[in-house]
């Protein structure tokens, strides 16, 4: 009995540790986008633009909720995957790569790196969503699509900063980012358009987000067994 | 369907007789 | 020994090739002769998704023992995969001109061996990129891994989560059986011979590259002028 208390202590022990270590990183993370204004702004930015020019060019659609839903969920890809990839290339530009290798363990680093990437991404929600429905005159059921949205960050942030990392090892890496997220993002543009879409027609969306939840854990599992490959290279 | 299912021997007949050329050699590049 | 498993195969694909496009009567609802693709669709699909396991499995052993042969295979699996890939596109698109009219429907089946092209598609391209062969060994083992947990979603998930147009699959999770036993027992064969042509033609591929790639390393070890004279170095 003794013996796995003493387990149990231990395992309560390496946890907390690990979150300890986890928030760590999130901070620097969160610091360093605050000193880095510009950047986040840009991406911001790029989002709002996109999101209004779609808008505009989507009015012939006269409300139909798959094809806005289709062409809403574009703007979120394009938009998040320019946010995204910032995430391991802006290691490389402020040559604090080095630093980090030596100092965190690759499955923290890359925890703190997708629950950023969620959050950047959910951010980019917030913006382009309502913007769009008030400019597209749409209505939508606010529930449904605060559900479809945070998990499609998840997911959407789970599949990309892996390429995101591979990517920031290559030359041409922002290119490459897109061209390799790509192929996994798939299942989560198709299922966010339904999931989005559901929300429009205020039809429930259970499985859309389920299936969005699904697809993120398994890609933060796969993502955290093969980032310590590209962190020690 | 006859002819079709004819050219089609025919090509897989040459096909085979191909990749099998490839493999044998192969495997004369491999033993030395 | 390889021999006789390679004139087993031959004359294997052979008998499949004369059942399917000849022997057999074709009897799926009102596709007449034109039916007879599905025994080369659903084959060619089959290897598609089977390479990429293949080579999934390659790059998760290269990952853990750096073993260029493990590389080399996963590679050649890449490659075959996206030809039969291309193949599955081309005669699913035929298939679905015959039976619903247009050559795309977005029918998500059909989608999903597209995904997987585009999967096929970015590794190469990843490969390209990267000159340094060690590190883009290891970059395209990585995302062969990572690519292949999405598979599954691409392939089977998906499909069921949308209505389909699809016909029902050949072997339902009931296991009732839609085709006629004639016509499931050549879509049968043709699949176990669509395989082991698909092994032989990953044998055949890894090995040149294996091979290539000693002799490159032979040549830069002795710097040997005679090195192309010696034997072709070109296996191809």
């Amino acid at each position: 009995m003794r013996g796995t208390a003493g387990r149990r202590s231990t395992w309560l022990r390496q946890s907390s540790a690990w979150a300890d270590a986890v928030r760590a990183l999130l901070w620097k993370e969160i610091t360093g986008e605050i000193r880095a204004r510009q950047s986040l702004g840009l991406v911001l930015t790029f989002a709002l633009s996109a999101t209004v020019l779609a808008a505009r060019a989507s009015l012939t659609l006269a409300g139909d909720p798959d094809a806005s839903a289709a062409v809403l969920t574009l703007i979120l890809f394009f938009a998040s995957v320019v946010g995204l990839a910032r995430l391991f290339l802006g290691e490389e530009e402020q040559g604090t790569s080095g630093w980090l290798r030596l100092l965190a363990d690759p499955v923290h680093v890359f925890v703190a790196k997708v629950i950023y990437g969620t959050a950047l991404a959910g951010l980019i929600c917030l913006l382009t969503v309502p913007a769009y429905l008030v400019l597209c005159g749409l209505a939508v059921s606010p529930g449904l699509a605060v559900l479809v949205c945070g998990a499609a960050s998840f997911s959407l942030a789970s599949a990309v900063t892996l390429c995101a990392a591979l990517a920031a090892r290559v030359r041409s890496g922002d290119a490459m980012v897109a061209v390799l997220a790509l192929p996994l993002a798939i299942p989560v543009l198709w299922t966010t358009a339904g999931g989005l879409a559901g929300a429009l027609s205020n039809v429930p969306v259970l499985t859309h987000v389920a299936f969005l939840v699904s697809y993120g854990v398994l890609m933060v599992t796969s993502g955290v067994a093969l980032f310590p490959f590209l962190w020690e290279g | 369907m006859l002819t079709i299912a004819a050219v089609a021997l025919v090509t897989w007949a040459g096909l085979f007789m191909y990749v099998y050329s490839v493999d044998r050699r192969l495997r004369e590049l491999e033993r030395k | 020994m390889a021999g006789l498993w390679l004139g087993v195969l031959g004359l294997w694909m052979a008998g499949v090739v004369a059942a399917a496009l000849y022997l057999v009567p074709v009897s799926v609802e009102g596709l007449g002769e034109l039916a007879r693709v599905i025994f080369f669709h659903v084959p060619t699909a089959w290897v598609a998704v089977i390479a990429f396991a293949v080579a999934a499995y390659h790059s998760w052993r290269y990952l853990r023992d750096r073993s260029a042969d493990r590389d080399h295979r996963a590679l050649a699996a890449v490659e075959l995969g996206l030809l039969f890939s291309v193949l599955a596109t081309v005669t699913g698109a035929l298939l679905a001109r015959v039976t619903w009219g247009m050559y795309w429907n977005w029918d998500p089946r059909q989608t999903s061996i597209l995904f997987l092209l585009l999967i096929y598609a970015a590794y190469l391209s990843l490969r390209g990129v990267v000159r340094d062969n060690e590190n883009q060994a290891m970059l395209a083992a990585v995302y062969a891994c990572a690519a292949f947990v999405a598979v599954p979603f691409l392939v089977f998930v998906i499909p069921r989560m949308t209505a389909s147009l699809h016909p029902q699959p050949v072997v339902n999770p009931a296991g009732r059986i839609y085709m006629e036993r004639p016509m499931l027992a050549v879509l049968l064969a043709s699949l176990a011979g669509f395989t082991g042509l698909f092994a032989w033609l990953h044998s055949i591929r890894w090995r040149v590259a294996r091979l290539v790639a000693a002799h490159s390393r032979m040549l830069m070890e002795h710097d040997d002028p005679e090195g192309g004279a010696r034997g072709s170095g070109r296996a191809d």
